[in-house]
């Protein structure tokens, strides 16, 4: 599931009121979630989640749902 | 053998009642053995080259797949790349960097004889090398979900309908409809024929016809008026647009024959209201494995400069696309005019969006952008086609002198009829939402037009020289 907290980040980001998101869904999918503003989603995913993924993690995700097990992983890992 | 030719008309024909006849299990041997034969009518030699590639990406693509260790996995990707850049790099860049080094000491005032070898190109090269890079690359993505054996990655690498200038095709998209099993359906064949029909109508028609202009202004641009000038580089616009969309339209015909659905490679380019939007449109099959592959991947290396990150990515982007479609320093200006273009775009937002509260008018606005658009476009294509630099910079002197010939006005009546004709295939396509526009009319006319196509198309084929297709150089 999407956590509250990851679909704020990226409706901030992407200044949009209100738009649910799934874990199915793919970036393309999200109004104003293009090629360009890709980075400053991840940017603040990074900031608000005070995490820091690499390249390779960030080129493997194929939809919502693995960014957020990606996090998931990474705030678990961090809590420890 | 070139998709505009009777022989390969021939070939395809026969080829596709095989495809049918033969067991299904035999229908990948039977598509492996067409492919090479299509590429041994160019060149035997270079089929080698092919297929000891194919082999090479194949065994380390397993290697890849198999391995648990993730460095172990990222040196195996680094290593297939590298094999297939620099093979890429011999035999397409050789001739450019030797010559640009020679060129380099002679300004640095040394004498020099350095050896050059006259490297010829393999057909198809930069096009078949993007597509086992895609494949190694899904493989170490993890996109690739299915599995392969030789004869259908084979078959893959070398699959005769994208060989020549794409679209290239993702190993995620074409190996699972190489595995899968192809019943004969009238409706493809009825699809890939007009699909056939429309490719050669664009090609032969439209881009030979404009394309006979073309060279002879662009040959020696000093013997024309402004106004011949401008044709040309606006006829030029519209040839290497039919040229390769016709190439393309004719590329997914031939597949479909086979059973195959593959890229749509163009969705009315000059229909786009900004530079990236037209990136949206144009050669889709390579732009999407710019972005996915060189875009993104720099994009997320460089994120923490923000914007600028993204524009750092978008120029080397660009620049090497310009780089990827002919080794010289045109084409490097040309990828570098259309990055810049875009980072532009990105640096003025504010302004754009100040401009645009002027405007009102939804309508006319769009209009205006569009017009804007072609232009920017128009103008990077002079670099595209001039043989070098001062070709180009001669062309766009002549531009502005702003002057009249004897012939100005049959130039404008030619220009206005391609563009028509151009632009209401675009309309057609756009409005129908669908690239076989010929199946949208009702019966009798599609026929007639069809029968009325081929006719004339073939009479220019017999009578004349046939034009090669402009992307199968690159």
């Amino acid at each position: 599931m999407i956590s509250d907290k990851l679909k704020s980040t990226i409706l901030k980001e992407l200044k949009l009121d209100e738009f649910e998101i799934s874990e199915e869904m793919t970036a393309d999918q999200v109004p104003g979630w293009d090629s360009l503003s890709h980075l400053n989603v991840i940017l603040a995913v990074e900031q608000d989640f005070n995490i820091r993924f690499n390249s390779y993690e960030l080129l493997k995700l194929k939809n919502i749902g693995e960014l957020q097990s990606l996090i998931n992983s990474k705030t678990v890992k961090s809590s420890r | 053998m070139q998709f505009n030719s009777f022989i390969f008309l021939f070939f395809i024909t026969l080829v596709s009642v095989l495809y049918y006849l033969v067991p299904p299990k035999l229908r990948n041997y039977l598509l492996l053995l067409s492919n090479y034969l299509f590429y041994f009518y160019f060149d035997f030699v270079f089929a080698m080259l092919l297929f000891v590639l194919t082999s090479i990406t194949y065994f380390l693509g397993n290697k890849i797949n198999d391995s648990t260790d993730h460095g172990k996995k990222r040196n195996l990707v680094v290593f297939a790349v590298v094999i297939n850049i620099l093979a890429l790099a011999f035999f397409k860049y050789f001739n450019f960097f030797t010559e640009s080094f020679i060129s380099l000491l002679n300004l640095l005032g040394f004498n020099n004889n350095l050896f050059t070898l006259k490297i010829l190109l393999p057909l198809g090269i930069s096009f078949y090398i993007f597509q086992t890079l895609s494949y190694i690359l899904d493989i170490y993505y993890e996109t690739l979900e299915v599995k392969s054996n030789f004869v259908e990655y084979a078959v893959f690498a070398s699959f005769f309908p994208t060989i020549v200038a794409g679209p290239i095709e993702r190993a995620s998209r074409l190996l699972p409809q190489i595995k899968s099993q192809k019943e004969f359906k009238l409706n493809n064949i009825k699809e890939g024929t007009y699909l056939i029909i429309i490719g050669l109508f664009r090609k032969v028609l439209i881009g030979d016809a404009c394309g006979k202009i073309v060279n002879h202004i662009f040959a020696d641009p000093q013997y024309y008026s402004s106004i011949e000038v401008f044709t040309a580089v606006i006829l030029y616009t519209f040839q290497i647009y039919n040229d390769f969309a016709g190439y393309s339209s004719m590329a997914r015909g031939v597949a479909k024959l086979l059973g195959f659905d593959i890229f749509i490679n163009f969705r009315q380019p000059y229909f786009a209201t900004s530079v990236a939007d037209f990136w949206r449109r144009w050669h889709i099959s390579l732009s999407l494995w710019l972005k996915d592959y060189l875009f993104v991947p720099l994009q997320m290396k460089y994120r923490r400069y923000r914007m600028w990150g993204n524009i750092i990515a978008m120029m080397i982007t660009f620049t090497l696309c310009g780089f990827w479609h002919g080794a010289s320093w045109t084409f490097i200006f040309w990828g570098f005019l259309h990055g810049f273009y875009m980072s532009f775009a990105l640096l003025s937002v504010k302004q754009k969006q100040y401009f645009k509260k002027l405007m009102p008018n939804k309508k006319s606005l769009t209009i205006l952008q569009a017009a804007i658009t072609f232009f920017l476009i128009t103008f990077a294509w002079i670099f595209f086609r001039a043989e070098n630099f001062s070709n180009a910079f001669l062309i766009i002197e002549k531009l502005f002198e702003f002057s009249t010939g004897e012939f100005a006005f049959r130039f404008i009546k030619i220009l206005f009829m391609y563009l028509s004709v151009s632009f209401l295939l675009d309309y057609m396509e756009y409005k129908w939402d669908t690239d076989i526009i010929l199946l949208k009319l009702k019966p009798p006319v599609r026929y007639a037009i069809s029968v009325a196509i081929l006719f004339i198309v073939f009479a220019y084929l017999i009578t004349s020289d046939k034009a090669p297709f402009i992307y199968a150089q690159f």
